[in-house]
C-alpha cells in the first residue's frame, strides 16, 4: 500500500537548512499496523505528514496504491486526503459548535455526497465508535476520550484504505487511553490498515511492526 | 453534479459560520448597509430632484421655445426702437417652408396696459395675454372645464376667454361654474369658454425661474383683440412647438434667422428654448449627483475595508478549522470559495438591509419636504450587484489567504 524510496525532507529556518527526514525507504502492506516511534524531532510527525499527503517529500518517490503522490497537484492531493485516507489528532480537532454528528459527516462533504447520505453515514460511523448517544453533543460537551472517539468516526466515514494516528492517546488519561487503543484494535482486526504515531512504548507492543526513527533515518 | 453540490453546501458552511459569530456578522452587514443606503439616497434623489424640475418645466412644454426681438441690440440702424419688431403679417411667413423644425406656433401679445379685470364686485390682478388656437397645445396647457380656442374664435374677434385657476377662484363664487358666464375687461364684456387646468411651478418660482408670470393667475384671450386693445398690428414674441426637443434649437434659429433677414439692418432677435434648459438642469444634477456618489461611496468603501477586517480576523482565528477542513478532504478552491462567501453574505446582507433603509429614509425624506424620492429598478439592482462587488473584492485577499495555508503549517497553528 505505502512504498517509499529515499524520501527526504528539509526545513529552512532563519536561512539555514534544517533535515528533518535524511532517506527514508518505508513498505507497509494493507493490513498492517504500523507504529512510528522515536524520540522528539525524530523526524516521526513529518514523515507521518508526507504517507498522510499533508506534506510533500523534497525528494524521493512515494507511493500510495501504486499512484505517484510525490509531484502531483495539490487538488490532487486533497482527494487523496478526503478518498484514501483517515486522520486522527492527538488535540481531536473537532469543529467547535457543530455537533458530532455533523463534525463526522463533514468529509463527506467535501466529497459531494447528499445531506441525507452524509447524515445516515456519519450516524454509522458514530454507531461503530459506539458515540451514537451522543450524536447530537457538541465538542465541549464531551470529555476527551469521547471527542477522540468521534473524530475516529470522522476518520472511518470515508472508509478510508489508510488510517493514520498522531499519538492519539497522548491528550487522554490511561482509561480513556486504553478504549481507544481497544478500538484502534478492533479496527484493525477488522482489517483496516494503520499507521500510528507515538512514543509510548506499550502502544507500540500492540502493533505488527515498529519503525524506529532517530534523526531523520530509520534505525 | 457532485462538484456543484460541494460549493452549494460550502455556502451553507459560510451561512453557519456567519450565524455563530452573528454579533460581528451584524455589525459588518451595518457597515455596508449604511453605505449602500447612502448609495442608493443620492441616487433617488438626483432622479427625484429630475423628474421633480421635470414636471415644473413641463408646464411651458417641453419643446417649447420662444423667438423675441433683442432690445439689446446696440446697431444705431435700429429704426423703430419702441416696436416689438414682429407683427401679424409675419405670422403666414413663419408658419411657411421656412421653419421645418417648427411643428406649430402661436404669436403671443401682452396687453399694453393693465385694464380692470371684474365680475361684479370681485376684481382680479390676472395678466392678459392674447394668443392664438395653437398655444395651449403649444405650452401644456390642460383645461378643467370648457373648450379651448378655435381658429374661428380668432379669425372672428370673438370677445371668449380662456381663464387659470386663481382668476376663476377671484372671480366667482366656489359654487359656480365659470364656464360661460361673463367677465369684464376694460369695461368690455367677455365670456368664460374654459378655465385651465393648475400648474405648480413653486420649484422654479423660488428661484425666481417661473418666466416671470404667475401661470395660474392668466387670462388668455384671441391675440386678434389685444391687438384692437393695443391700436397696432404688433406681436410682443413668438411661443412655438418644435418636432422634437432635439429640434428645438434648430427650431428657433429657422424663426429668428427668418425675421432677421426679412428685417436686414433694422432688428436683431433672440430665442429661449425648453431644451436648453434641460441641459443646464442635467448638469446641474450631474454634478450635485457625482458629489454624492463620491460621499456615498466612501461610506460603502469604508463598509468594505470593516468586512475585510472581519475577514481576517475570522480567518486568523480559524486557521486551525481551515488546517482540518483540508486534512479530511477540503481543497484550496473549497476553502477559497467558503471564505469568500462569507464575506460575500455579509455584504449582499448589508445590500439589502441598506437597500431597505434606503426606501425608508427616502419615503420619510418625501413625506417630511415632499421632495419626491424615485428608487428605480437599475437602482435596486445596482446596490445589489454592487454589495456583491464589495464582497467579492474585500473578501478575496483573506480568503486567498485562508486557501493559501499549507495543510501541516495550518494544522501546527495553535
Amino acid at each position: 500500500m505505502i512504498q517509499m524510496q529515499a524520501i527526504h525532507k528539509s526545513y529552512w529556518r532563519g536561512g539555514a537548512e534544517l533535515p528533518v527526514i535524511r532517506g527514508i525507504d518505508l513498505n507497509i502492506s494493507a493490513g498492517e499496523f504500523v507504529a512510528i516511534m522515536g524520540p522528539s524531532g525524530s523526524g516521526k510527525s513529518t514523515l507521518m505528514n508526507i504517507i498522510g499527503c499533508l506534506d510533500l517529500a523534497d525528494r524521493g518517490e512515494y507511493r500510495l496504491n501504486g499512484e505517484r503522490v510525490s509531484g502531483v497537484q495539490f487538488s490532487r492531493l486533497a482527494e487523496l486526503r478526503g478518498q484514501t485516507i483517515g486522520f486522527v489528532f492527538q488535540s481531536f480537532n473537532l469543529i467547535a459548535n457543530r455537533s458530532a454528528l455533523e463534525n463526522v459527516a463533514l468529509p463527506l462533504l467535501y466529497q459531494g455526497v447528499a445531506r441525507d447520505e452524509r447524515l445516515d453515514l456519519a450516524t454509522q460511523a458514530l454507531q461503530r465508535v459506539g458515540m451514537l448517544d451522543r450524536a447530537s453533543h457538541q465538542p465541549n460537551q464531551l470529555s476527551g476520550g469521547q471527542q477522540q472517539r468521534v473524530a475516529i468516526a470522522r476518520a472511518l466515514v470515508n472508509r478510508p484504505s489508510l488510517l493514520i494516528a498522531d499519538e492519539p492517546t497522548g491528550a487522554l488519561d490511561s482509561r480513556n487511553g486504553d478504549q481507544v487503543l481497544q478500538l484502534f484494535n478492533e479496527l484493525h482486526n477488522e482489517g483496516h490498515t494503520l499507521v500510528m504515531v507515538t512514543h509510548d512504548p506499550l502502544i507500540g507492543e500492540r502493533a505488527d511492526r515498529v519503525i524506529m526513527l532517530h534523526d531523520g533515518v530509520v534505525i | 453534479m457532485n462538484r456543484l453540490r460541494v460549493f452549494i453546501e460550502l455556502t451553507g458552511e459560510a451561512v453557519i459560520a456567519l450565524w455563530q459569530n452573528r454579533l460581528r456578522s451584524l455589525l459588518s452587514v451595518l457597515g455596508i448597509a449604511i453605505g449602500i443606503a447612502a448609495v442608493m439616497t443620492v441616487s433617488a434623489v438626483s432622479s427625484g430632484g429630475k423628474l421633480f424640475v421635470l414636471k415644473e418645466l413641463e408646464t411651458f412644454g417641453l419643446r417649447s421655445l420662444w423667438v423675441f426681438r433683442d432690445y439689446q441690440d446696440k446697431n444705431p440702424q435700429s429704426r423703430i426702437r419702441d416696436s416689438s419688431g414682429i407683427d401679424s403679417r409675419d405670422l403666414s411667413l413663419l408658419k411657411g417652408a421656412c421653419c421645418p423644425a417648427v411643428k406649430r406656433l402661436s404669436p403671443v401679445l401682452l396687453a399694453a396696459n393693465r385694464p380692470i379685470v371684474q365680475n361684479g364686485n370681485r376684481y382680479s390682478s390676472a395678466q392678459l395675454k392674447g394668443v392664438d388656437a395653437n398655444y395651449t397645445g403649444i405650452n401644456n396647457d390642460r383645461l378643467t372645464m370648457g373648450r379651448g380656442f378655435r381658429p374661428a374664435d380668432i379669425k372672428g374677434r370673438r370677445p371668449v376667454v380662456l381663464i387659470g385657476e386663481t382668476v376663476s377662484q377671484d372671480l366667482y363664487p366656489q359654487s359656480e361654474n365659470p364656464v360661460d358666464r361673463d367677465l369684464r375687461i376694460g369695461g368690455r364684456r367677455y365670456q368664460v369658454i374654459g378655465v385651465l387646468e393648475y400648474k405648480s411651478r413653486d420649484l422654479l418660482a423660488s428661484i425666481g425661474s417661473e418666466g416671470g408670470e404667475d401661470a395660474n393667475n392668466r387670462i388668455l384671450l384671441p391675440y386678434t383683440l389685444v391687438q384692437q386693445m393695443n391700436g397696432n398690428q404688433q406681436v410682443s414674441y413668438l411661443q412655438a412647438e418644435a418636432v422634437s426637443i432635439a429640434k428645438a434649437e434648430q427650431a428657433a434659429d429657422q424663426l429668428r434667422l427668418t425675421l432677421q433677414r426679412r428685417y436686414r439692418g433694422s432688428y436683431q432677435y433672440t430665442k429661449i428654448t425648453l431644451a436648453s434648459y434641460l441641459k443646464t438642469v442635467d448638469r446641474i444634477l450631474g454634478g450635485i449627483t457625482a458629489m454624492g456618489v463620491v460621499a456615498a461611496s466612501t461610506a460603502l468603501l469604508v463598509g468594505g475595508i470593516g468586512v475585510a477586517g472581519i475577514m481576517s480576523t475570522a480567518v486568523v482565528e480559524r486557521i486551525r478549522e481551515i488546517g482540518v477542513r483540508m486534512a479530511i478532504g477540503a481543497n484550496r478552491r473549497h476553502i477559497l470559495f467558503q471564505f469568500l462567501a462569507e464575506a460575500v453574505l455579509i455584504s449582499l446582507l448589508g445590500g439589502i438591509a441598506g437597500l431597505l433603509f434606503g426606501f425608508l429614509l427616502g419615503g420619510s425624506l418625501d413625506l417630511l419636504t415632499g421632495f419626491p424620492l424615485m428608487p428605480t429598478l437599475s437602482g435596486v439592482l445596482t446596490g445589489l450587484i454592487v454589495s456583491v462587488l464589495v464582497g467579492l473584492a474585500s473578501g478575496y485577499y483573506p480568503a486567498r489567504r485562508a486557501a493559501g495555508f499549507l495543510p501541516v503549517e495550518a494544522l501546527r497553528r495553535e
